[in-house]
């Protein structure tokens, strides 16, 4: 009969035999997976709250799930970068952020080669940094309106529009009847749109397109708003966003 | 007037006779701390300066130790825990150098078993953060880190 030291002395031994195999196995396994460039703050998978902090440029193991809610930036310092373009209390973000109403230019100071880039959401959102000092953006009852020209379309930015929140999610309290003079609607949300803009649809993140919609700038360049062009292209898979 | 002097000269010299052997214990029980300082690289936010800038932002810093700089191609370095999470801080003489690094450190990543990494750099220190095992899911100490370390003068 076997002893009850000789058994504890097997387990262990398996145990440890174990534990070695997948401390060898596992780099192996996950350094298969190149790491992926971030610039600042993004949810994180499945975007059902969890959401990184780090406003930095940084890598993780995992490919972003949602590609509506990303720009990738080409051109940076150690190759292409994913940055997140939502509204960051969408999708968990619990710090301090800042009000904003409809489409807007996008600061960036993270990765200057991206260029001009403009916020395509259309409705009130989010953000965590208060745009640059420009006569362009207004500040009105704490939330930022921008009153320049109308941002380029790009279609595929404005799926973004599409995204859902989670359920605890507020947008800023803002809508179309508080906007400074000079204010031009830009998207879905704007007169003439079948689609209601995103604060009549509390606990969404902004208006969902309809078929007829105009994309962001749609007044602008028209013909980026047709949609056929959209059912064209196709759309994203829509990622873990609830 | 010079049998003052000589008198006053006498006095200096039976004073040092004396003190000598005290002075001299003292200047080698200073000789070891002094020893321990590091001399870092001028201009530049250095290793204890970060160190210091990160206890302030209330993380755990007890894990880090001065670390051999040649292996990051550094002239000073700490390395070791923060947190829970592998962290390197390195100064440098050298720009290139400091690219080098960074650069190397980043393509390294995809060999080795890191589930989030990052590199910043402050003047020419360089903060290089691995996080395995996802001690820090949400970053929420690595942000912490960065926003302390991009204001370290």
């Amino acid at each position: 009969m076997r002893s009850p030291l000789s058994t504890l002395r097997l387990v262990v031994a398996v145990a440890v035999c174990a534990s070695a195999g997948f401390g060898v196995a596992m780099p192996a396994a996950r350094a298969a997976a190149p790491m992926v460039k971030y610039i600042g703050m993004h949810p994180l998978s499945p975007h059902q709250g969890e959401y990184c902090y780090i406003d930095a440029i940084h890598y993780h193991r995992f490919l972003p799930v949602d590609l509506r809610v990303y720009v990738s930036v080409k051109d940076g310092a150690e190759g292409p970068g994913q940055l997140y373009v939502g509204d960051p209390a969408w999708l968990g973000y619990d710090g301090p952020q800042v009000g904003y109403y409809g489409p807007h230019p996008l600061d960036v100071p993270l990765a200057p080669e991206a260029g001009r880039l403009f916020c395509y959401i259309s409705g009130a959102h989010h953000h965590v940094t208060a745009p640059p000092p420009s006569t362009s953006m207004v500040l009105k009852d704490g939330v930022y309106w921008y009153l320049g020209p109308p941002p380029p379309a790009d279609v595929q930015r404005s799926w973004i529009n599409e995204v859902r929140a989670i359920k605890a999610y507020v947008p800023p309290k803002a809508d179309l009847s508080a906007a400074p003079p000079g204010y031009r609607p830009f998207g879905p949300g704007a007169p003439g749109s079948s689609a209601p803009p995103a604060s009549a649809t509390p606990g969404a993140t902004a208006a969902v397109p309809s078929s007829g919609a105009k994309v962001a700038g749609g007044a602008a360049a028209p013909a980026a708003a047709a949609p056929g062009k959209v059912k064209a292209v196709g759309k994203p898979a829509a990622g873990g966003t609830p | 007037m010079s049998c003052t002097l000589a008198a006053g000269d006498w006095s200096l010299a039976r004073w040092w006779r004396r003190s000598a052997p005290l002075l001299a214990a003292i200047a080698l029980a200073l000789v070891p701390s002094a020893g321990c300082r590091r001399s870092h690289v001028a201009g530049t936010p250095s290793t204890d300066g970060v160190l210091e800038a990160f206890r302030n932002a209330g993380l755990d810093v007890a894990g880090v130790a001065n670390a051999e700089p040649d292996a990051w191609g550094a002239d000073v370095c700490s390395s070791g825990k923060v947190s829970g999470v592998e962290v390197v801080i390195c100064e440098f003489t050298s720009d290139e150098q400091l690219g080098k690094t960074r650069a190397d450190t980043v393509r390294d990543w995809n060999s080795f078993n890191i589930d989030t990494g990052l590199v910043l750099h402050n003047q020419r220190t360089l903060l290089i953060v691995a996080d395995r095992g996802r001690q820090d899911p949400q970053g929420r100490a690595i942000g912490k880190m960065v926003t302390a370390f991009k204001r370290v003068q």
